[in-house]
């Protein structure tokens, strides 16, 4: 399994955290990208992952997000989605996740190649 | 069955493919054939859907277009002519090659040419359309629905529920591309991801699949088709398709396009058909339960029930009830097949080889031991055995019609390209025989139905000038004849030219110039290294380095090969291979010191030999078997054995024939029969004509297995005379 380039950063607010994924969000990188975030999400009352970067989602991927927001929720933080990118926005229609994860989606630029990096 | 899905995605491809060339080519007779149609449909339809599992976008695209077309065929809207044939075989092709491309590399995008052909192709499929609209992939289910006429119908949602298994990942299930490719099969109206287990995992393991879908769905397609789309899943997947409320119009032409592959009760039927809810069901099977109970009195039809109930119309149930006849006839017919690595079946067929020759070693042993008892069940557990043995080589039995089939393809567009017409007829597909005889008849066929077509038959205008209709025959025949498997090639072409045949022998040094041959033995000169009557060598064949090579192959496999033509008339080509490479009956029996086995199909029968009988002329030796010459030779002169005690007084004569020859065998001792394990020589005895392997007996001692073939020729010519043309033929 491959060291993520996951940043962190602690932002002005409060004690929150601020994640920005990799280009990969799948199978391969679930086990790994879980704990971390899972441990994050433990120290911060709030926490953003920043999935502008993301080329590549699948049903892993999604089931993640899914059960940090479940963690979330039950341990009453608050779990941010933000910077979606055109496959995770994708991704996120076919399951008809959208409003389960409630995060406003903003399209990134038409261009696709554009959206990787700044979609914030 | 084979772990990796791309692996099962391509041999289910390779196979569907291979269907569709078959029909297509038989075109003329299946043009009519709803079940060739529907068959013809449902194998394009299966690529795509498998090809969209695996996210094969070229693939699902192309094979969309043929989809539709071959839609409009099947509803009578398009004619499945020679032309449309002629395209749809085209595209199979340009599918296969597609196909072969995405799976070595998925996301490769098209090279130019290939696009380019996909899009002419596209367009002549188009070329005698009504519906010429480019039907992109998403629009299916819309298209789909306008065309059936109603336009489309509310309340028709299926409703699809999902729950995949935790180890659905491991396998390599994507569950999302399940739902992408969804989206091709209709208009997915509602989704709603089931998170519970998610929450409720306790841990929770990233890498479990614990997601669910419940999923609306508008579609035309019938249940069958939905499920296709989850065929990859099935495994690792709870699926759960309910069909929509639907019209009464409808459900004759649901019940008809049913899927055929599983044998389903009426009520479900009728329930799949969209034509009976499950309430109505239930009511009218508790009514069935509640009704009769009395003594003996048989239980009323569910079918009465519900027509008495007024859930369903007398015209309905009847066509659920022809429907299910016809599903049942089918599975009668094509009995579950289990997918077997050859290998397994390999090591299986090894194991029963060793266990004939260790019960044989057994018998041998209770034999000598004289125990009774020990006998009769060594009899009955030797029955078993030999029945093992018989039921372990059928399966690995294939029939050959498949090998014959492939030459349709040959047939047409080599002749084609030569600018000739051929018809192909092919007879005794049903014919079985071990899988690895065929494989090493696959290429030699080949080579000699080329032969045919370039060789064999004559161009149109040739055969028109000789009396002969224009479109030349080409007969592939197979049939069982003494433990061998007997295939024919005749063609009504030219045949040989026998003094050319002669010349061009001579010319090479095969034949002096002053040997008389027989017709017979003329031509088998064909397959002596280096010849070809034809003056001028084509691409196909010519070169004379074909039929040498032909009967070397055939030999390898303990097969003959023969040919018989007449000029102007035509050829007919004659191999006789072996059933099976593995295990024969044997006729033991001893010359000199040495045991010897014959295979037991070709032994005729045993007779004394009376010293008057025989007769020694010029080297050959006959004897008078009842007022007929048989030829015979002596083993012991054969294998120049030293004689086994008093030998000259009594000798045995084996009647042995190959085809349509006798020879006889003469032995010292006849000891009966053995279930022989047949072994191959090795390297350096390979060479030896009249030995084809050797088998371990039940003692431990080492047997020859006869080549009978080679016997009968011998002993025909002679045994030290060969001509000289024939020492060129070895």
């Amino acid at each position: 399994m491959t060291e993520q380039h996951t940043e962190r950063q602690h932002g002005t607010t409060g004690n929150c955290a601020r994640v920005v994924m990799d280009a990969e969000l799948t199978i391969y990188q679930a086990a790994d990208t879980h704990a971390r975030l899972l441990a994050t999400l433990a120290d911060s009352e709030a926490l953003e992952i920043d999935l502008s970067g993301v080329e590549e989602i699948d049903s892993a991927g999604v089931q993640v997000l899914i059960h940090l927001k479940e963690s979330a929720r039950h341990e009453a933080r608050t779990l941010r989605l933000v910077g979606h990118s055109r496959p995770v926005i994708e991704v996120l229609e076919l399951v008809k996740l959208e409003s389960f994860f409630g995060d406003p989606l903003v399209l990134p630029a038409s261009d696709p190649t554009a959206s990787r990096g700044d979609g914030r | 069955m084979s772990s990796d899905p791309i692996q099962t995605f391509l041999d289910e491809c390779g196979e569907l493919l291979a269907v569709m060339e078959d029909l297509l080519l038989n075109v003329e007779s299946n043009a009519d054939d709803p079940e060739a149609i529907n068959t013809l449909f449902r194998a394009v339809h299966t690529i795509k859907g498998s090809s969209g599992v695996f996210g094969f976008e070229h693939v699902v695209h192309f094979t969309h277009r043929v989809e539709s077309v071959m839609d409009q065929v099947r509803a009578g809207e398009r004619a499945l002519d020679a032309e449309l044939a002629a395209v749809l075989l085209d595209c199979r092709d340009h599918i296969s090659q597609l196909v072969e491309l995405a799976a070595a590399d998925p996301a490769a995008a098209l090279d130019a040419d290939l696009e380019q052909h996909g899009q002419a192709l596209l367009t002549a499929l188009d070329g005698g359309s009504p519906a010429t609209a480019a039907n992109a992939v998403t629009t299916a289910g819309v298209v789909e629905a306008t065309r059936s006429g109603g336009g489309a119908i509310e309340g028709n949602n299926w409703h699809i529920s999902l729950r995949f298994h935790a180890d659905a990942f491991r396998n390599g299930i994507d569950p999302l591309s399940f739902l992408r490719y969804l989206r091709t099969v209709g208009e997915v109206r509602d989704t709603l991801t089931v998170t519970d287990r998610i929450r409720d995992a306790q841990p929770f393991d990233p890498e479990d699949c614990l997601l669910g879908f419940e999923i609306s769905l508008q579609s035309q397609a019938n249940k069958g088709e939905i499920e296709e789309v989850f065929a990859f899943a099935q495994d690792d997947c709870e699926i759960v398709i309910v069909p929509p409320q639907s019209n009464t119009g409808e459900y004759l032409a649901l019940l008809d396009r049913m899927p055929e592959d599983e044998l389903l009760r009426l009520g479900e039927m009728l329930l799949g058909a969209g034509a009976l809810t499950q309430r109505e069901l239930d009511q009218a099977l508790a009514a069935q339960n509640t009704g009769d109970q009395g003594e003996g009195a048989a239980t009323r039809p569910l079918g009465e029930i519900l027509v008495e109930q007024n859930s369903v119309a007398q015209p309905v149930l009847d066509g659920a009830l022809q429907k299910q006849g016809k599903v049942k006839a089918k599975l009668q017919r094509d009995a579950q097949l289990i997918r077997v690595d050859a290998d397994k079946l390999g090591q299986l067929i090894n194991l029963v080889g060793e266990l004939v020759t260790a019960s044989a070693a057994t018998e041998l042993l209770a034999r000598s031991e004289g125990s009774l008892l020990l006998q009769e069940s060594l009899a009955g557990m030797n029955k078993l055995v030999s029945e093992i043995r018989d039921n372990a080589l059928t399966l690995r039995m294939v029939q050959i019609g498949e090998t014959f089939s492939r030459f349709r393809r040959v047939v047409r567009d080599l002749s084609r390209e030569l600018g000739k017409s051929i018809a192909l007829e092919i007879d005794g597909g049903e014919t079985e025989l071990d899988k690895t005889v065929v494989e090493s008849l696959s290429d030699p066929l080949m080579h000699l139905v080329r032969n045919a077509i370039d060789h064999g038959i004559e161009a149109p205008a040739v055969r028109a000038a000789a009396g002969k209709p224009e479109q030349g025959t080409i007969q592939l025949s197979a049939y069982h004849d003494s433990g061998s498997i007997v295939i024919t090639i005749t063609d009504d072409g030219g045949g040989l030219n026998l003094d050319k045949l002669r010349d061009k022998a001579v010319n090479r040094g095969l034949i002096a110039a002053d040997v008389q041959l027989s017709r017979r033995e003329l031509m088998q000169l064909i397959f002596a290294p280096g010849l070809s009557t034809k003056d001028q060598a084509t691409d196909l064949s010519g070169r004379g380095v074909g039929m040498d090579v032909v009967k070397r192959n055939i030999e390898s496999a303990r097969g003959s090969v023969e040919i018989d033509s007449e000029l102007g008339r035509g050829t007919t080509i004659t191999i006789r291979l072996p059933l099976t490479l593995a295990i024969i009956d044997g006729f033991l029996v001893g010359s000199g010191n040495e045991p010897y086995v014959v295979p037991l199909d070709n032994v005729v029968e045993c007779v004394e030999l009376q010293k008057d009988d025989w007769e020694v002329r010029s080297g050959r030796h006959y004897v008078n078997l009842r007022g007929t010459v048989l030829p015979f030779v002596r083993l012991r002169e054969l294998f120049s054995l030293a004689p086994h005690g008093n030998a000259e007084e009594r000798e045995n004569l084996v009647v042995v024939r190959h085809g349509r020859e006798l020879a006889g065998l003469v032995v010292d001792r006849l000891e009966g029969e053995l279930q022989t394990v047949i072994k191959p020589l090795g390297e350096m005895l390979a060479g030896l004509r009249v030995v084809s392997g050797a088998t371990v007996m039940g003692n431990g001692r080492i047997a020859m297995i006869l080549d009978v073939e080679e016997l009968v020729r011998a002993a025909s010519r002679g045994t030290k005379a060969l001509a000289p043309a024939l020492t060129a033929l070895q």
